[in-house]
């Protein structure tokens, strides 16, 4: 083997096991997400022209549909019908009152498909940890974590998030939990209660940053029964797989 | 080499523009396998810029960091190792270009949504991508005719 055989070997094989161990180490890093998240603000600047020209073109074709004043209409009615479910819950006060932010979904992690997804809007846009992300009004999921200029979103369908709910028809109260597969599940619903497939699934009162009554799904199967409390499968209102853009519900309180 | 930054630059540029719409061709792909013909007796200092690529868009996009890097370092290893066993009379064949290119892009396509499980079916974005790859390759093949001609010329 001659010297240039050596050198394209140690180029083929050098690069080809960092690329190996890297794919192997890098899910679920911390040190990549910040990697990623470094690579993205890097590219802020150069992507800035392409943004501007995908949000001309979004509105271009918007104002051609006539949707962006339907679009204004949906906003302000999302944000009427929030203020509203805050005024009903007396006991609760939502600060300047709640509002909504539109991200773009960014980055979705393949190893965490069900557990989150980076969006476009950080913390100098007023996102923090803990406020509520809907897609078309229905919840689907919790701001986790935030950088200056992007927030990562917590998935209901993730198994460490647990957001409790209420059962409309009937106002029990629940958990609901996901499997990180793609299924979710109401917990702890003593088992003589008898939901009914479905009904239908709202947040429950539980902090002041996640507003009452946000519809979040129905209940699409009745499952086992585990001391004394029964778990039901629900379905989602949103489509966690086409989740392109939320809406953040900013405003409340920390 | 400035061509394989250009089209990743071009690549994430238009993929920000149709980011929700559709998954853009792979030029980096293409621009790997159109420098790794030509150079294929000396590839050896193309690794390196084909895992740094591949690397920024799986830090960009894919949120895989690796997997493209190792599909990139593998398409420019099986580009050279083709083309120095070709006879030299078939290196300048359009249609082994254009099936080599094809099948190098497919792989840098699929091989993500194969180790992840997400992304495929018959409906999946990533087919509508090969469907635009196809005319990306189409014109490149074009080129690699034009510069045979110049070369034999």
């Amino acid at each position: 083997m001659g010297r240039t055989g050596t050198r394209y070997w140690i180029f083929f094989l050098g690069t080809l096991s960092l690329s190996l161990i890297l794919a192997a180490v890098s899910p679920g890093s911390l040190l990549v997400d910040k990697a990623m998240d470094l690579t993205g603000l890097a590219m802020r600047v150069p992507e800035w022209p392409a943004r501007i020209l995908r949000n001309a073109v979004a509105r271009t074709v918007d104002l051609a549909a006539g949707e962006r004043a339907l679009r204004e209409r949906i906003d302000r009615l999302e944000k009427e019908n929030l203020s509203l479910r805050g005024l009903l819950q007396t006991t609760i006060n939502f600060g300047s009152g709640p509002g909504v932010q539109e991200g773009h979904v960014t980055l979705r992690s393949s190893a965490a498909w069900w557990s989150e997804v980076r969006i476009d809007r950080g913390f100098k846009d007023g996102i923090r940890p803990g406020m509520g992300a809907t897609q078309d009004g229905a919840l689907v999921g919790k701001v986790s974590r935030v950088e200056s200029n992007s927030a990562w979103i917590e998935l209901l369908t993730s198994p460490s998030l647990y957001i409790p709910v209420v059962v409309e028809e009937t106002r029990d109260l629940g958990v609901l939990n996901g499997e990180g597969d793609g299924n979710i599940w109401l917990l702890y619903v003593p088992a003589e209660k008898k939901l009914r497939i479905g009904m239908n699934l709202s947040t429950a009162l539980v902090s002041e940053q996640l507003p009452p009554g946000i519809p979040i799904g129905k209940i699409s199967g009745v499952g086992s029964e585990i001391g004394g409390y029964r778990i039901y499968k629900l379905s989602l209102n949103a489509d966690l797989s086409k989740l392109y853009k939320v809406k953040v519900i900013s405003g409340g309180k920390p | 080499m400035a061509i394989l930054w250009f089209s990743l630059l071009a690549r994430d540029l238009l993929q920000v523009v149709f980011s929700g719409t559709a998954i853009v061709p792979d030029f980096t792909v293409l621009a790997l396998v159109w420098i790794a013909v030509f150079r294929y007796e000396d590839s050896a200092p193309l690794f390196i810029p084909a895992f740094a690529t591949g690397l920024f868009w799986d830090l960009r996009w894919t949120a895989l960091p690796g997997v493209t890097s190792s599909a990139y370092i593998l398409i420019v290893a099986g580009s050279a190792w083709a083309w120095s066993h070709l006879p030299p009379g078939r290196r300048g064949n359009p249609i082994l270009f254009f099936a080599w290119a094809i099948a190098a892009h497919g792989l840098s396509s699929f091989l993500p949504a194969l180790l992840s499980g997400h992304g495929l079916g018959l409906h999946s974005p990533l087919v509508s991508q090969q469907g635009m790859a196809l005319a990306c390759v189409l014109g490149l093949t074009a080129l690699f005719i034009r510069q045979g001609r110049t070369r034999h010329d």
